[in-house]
């Protein structure tokens, strides 16, 4: 019984994220416009603190501070050109993984 | 079921982003832009609720000597101390210190050192933090900075759903109707609402993503000792009376420049280890950020001095001066409020845009749908006069508040938020042409009986300032009444537009 209603409420929330119903692609947008494009700005921004070169450490800071909104408002507006919600949660959510990665590597050699 | 599978293209996302994000985060835009828009009067709002203090201008070193002598007397035990010396539009005197975390400030004589009896508020100042914390510190932030980066996608988008806009704003095809008035104003503010929202967002960025900052520092402390080359020293217990500040004034006057002096800090003040910090004022460049020479603060000795700023330091903090726009004096101010003014007439357009294109389609339905429209109608009331209102309340209750009522301060601030509060019942009980209406009317009423209320309760009243020229305080008084004509000729434009329809 219990094994039942767990495979249901796996399918319903299945349903809901791969949901072409215009009302859930615009939530599902606002979701990854906000959340994914937090997580792509939030990566890249450590990526870049990480890899810069810049020797005073308060630069960095302040580059990041100028730049790094501009990715965030491209990430919203990218999210909503993009063909389906689903699509850009997947490039979002690549992107995050690939330049978290990035970051990850960068923060070992350091 | 064929509808829910439509092909959306580019434009029609562009426009579902620009509906429903404009919806719900232009209820935030709103507010932060109409108290962001009172801000720029900062100075001037906090003089006109402070009408116990005013002080003539008297030198700088009599001011600075003044103020030792109230902080040594106020303040014996505490950890910082703060001068903030009067300084272009503000000429008040106030000292400020810091106390096991706490914040304590008064207004004192420059004359006799002696802290001015007045009336416990916040002033102005509220209505620059309210404009980013929504009083809820981070979490407000949070809200606001996400709003921010929404106005700037609405902006992209609002010029892609609606590709003519910029044509037709130069062409002079401007039509009175809410779409109309909602894209003109768009494209008129449009250069402002970006510089803006962008500054403002580079200035809240650090706070909602700080991992630069967490990547090479510990605290946000550590990253600001860094960035202004600060001194830091152990502390000591012993005490030891500062240098006296007005000696060290000409050698800091030397640094950063004769009558450049803003703020004076003295760290654990009257301590073997005290380190005093003339910092400049910032309201007379682009460049927001205090140039500061810094003294040890037993033998007076200089210890380092910084002026210079590095590229990127330079561009953040520009940013931060063109957004708090001090630099350009009136002139500058009264552009800031009048575009912001514009500004919030371009959101709540477009709120009542939102209503009107789907009023006759939901005046036909029941239920969900229905209810959801009379609230999305009432909020955008009591989100936009509600704010007006609850905005000049602060300013009424400033007057009407007993003197002598405890934690003052906070009074005022749950004034403004009590009759917000009103407003939103008023709102969702009366219909929504009555709603518009009164709420425009009594807004109007507020802001235009404000001059009349400053007479009767202060002797600051209009005939008086305006005969000594004391155009700080006359300037709030003529504002507020020009605000309220204006609200109540909107309040007549829609009572007129409403009673032929019917």
């Amino acid at each position: 019984m219990q094994k039942i209603t767990m495979t249901a409420e796996v399918e319903i929330i299945k349903e809901l994220f791969l949901s072409t119903h215009p009302a859930m692609q615009l939530i599902l947008r606002f979701l990854a416009a906000i959340f994914g494009g937090y997580g792509i700005t939030y990566s890249l921004m450590k990526a870049i603190s990480l890899l810069l070169p810049w020797q005073k450490h308060t630069e960095t800071v302040s580059f990041c501070e100028w730049l790094l909104p501009l990715v965030y408002l491209a990430a919203i507006v990218w999210t909503f050109a993009a063909a389906s919600a689903q699509y850009a949660w997947k490039v979002l959510l690549s992107g995050i993984v690939l330049v978290g990665g990035i970051a990850l590597i960068a923060s070992c050699f350091r | 079921m064929k509808n829910f599978t439509v092909h959306h293209t580019v434009v029609q996302r562009m426009r579902d982003f620009h509906t429903w994000g404009g919806l719900f985060f232009g209820w935030v835009l709103f507010i932060v832009f109409f108290t962001g828009t009172l801000a720029v009067f900062e100075p001037e709002i906090s003089y006109w609720m402070n009408p116990e203090v005013r002080v003539q201008n008297v030198a700088a070193s009599e001011s600075l000597a003044a103020a030792e002598k109230a902080l040594r007397k106020n303040a014996a035990d505490a950890d910082v101390w703060l001068v903030i010396l009067p300084q272009g539009r503000s000429s008040m005197l106030e000292i400020s210190w810091k106390k096991n975390g706490q914040t304590f400030d008064r207004y004192i004589d420059p004359t006799t050192g002696d802290v001015i009896k007045g009336r416990g508020t916040d002033g102005g100042e509220f209505f620059s933090h309210f404009h980013y914390e929504l009083h809820h510190k981070h979490a407000g932030t949070w809200l606001v900075s996400i709003a921010g980066l929404v106005m700037l996608g609405a902006l992209i988008s609002g010029i892609m759903i609606r590709r003519n806009v910029i044509k037709d704003f130069f062409c002079l095809r401007w039509r009175k109707n809410w779409l109309s008035v909602h894209m003109m104003t768009g494209i008129l503010t449009l250069p402002f609402v970006v510089l803006i929202t962008y500054s403002g967002l580079v200035m809240t960025f650090k706070d909602i993503m700080p991992v630069s900052l967490n990547t090479f520092y510990k605290t946000s402390n550590g990253y600001w000792n860094e960035f202004l080359d600060g001194v830091e020293r152990p502390k000591s217990q012993e005490k030891v009376q500062i240098y006296p500040l007005t000696a060290l004034l000409p050698s800091a006057e030397k640094e950063l420049g004769v009558g450049n002096i803003g703020f004076v800090q003295i760290q654990q003040p009257d301590k073997r280890s005290a380190l005093i910090n003339f910092m400049r004022r910032v309201d007379d460049r682009m460049l927001a950020i205090t140039d500061r020479a810094s003294f040890d603060g037993v033998t007076g000795e200089w210890l380092i001095s910084k002026t210079k700023w590095d590229t990127q330091a330079t561009i953040v903090r520009s940013l931060v001066g063109l957004h708090i726009g001090k630099f350009g004096g009136y002139p500058m101010a009264w552009g800031y409020f009048i575009l912001g003014l514009i500004g919030c007439v371009m959101i709540a357009t477009g709120l009542v845009f939102f209503t009107v294109k789907r009023r006759s389609k939901y005046e036909q339905e029941w239920g969900n749908k229905r209810d959801f429209f009379r609230a999305v109608e009432a909020i955008n009331v009591a989100v936009t006069t509600g704010c007006i209102i609850a905005s000049i309340s602060y300013l009424w209750a400033n007057r009407l508040l007993p003197l002598s009522l405890k934690e003052r301060a906070d009074a005022e601030v749950i004034a403004f938020f009590f009759i917000w509060l009103l407003m939103f019942i008023h709102a969702f009980w009366r219909t929504k042409e009555k709603a518009w209406v009164e709420q425009l009317k009594l807004a109007a009423g507020l802001c235009a009986c404000l001059p009349l209320l400053n007479e009767m309760t202060t002797s600051v009243g209009l005939p008086k300032t305006l005969l000594c020229g004391d155009w700080m305080t006359a300037g709030v008084d003529l504002t507020s009444a020009t605000l309220g004509v204006a609200l109540w000729a909107v309040a007549w434009m829609l009572e007129k537009r409403w009673g032929n329809t019917g």
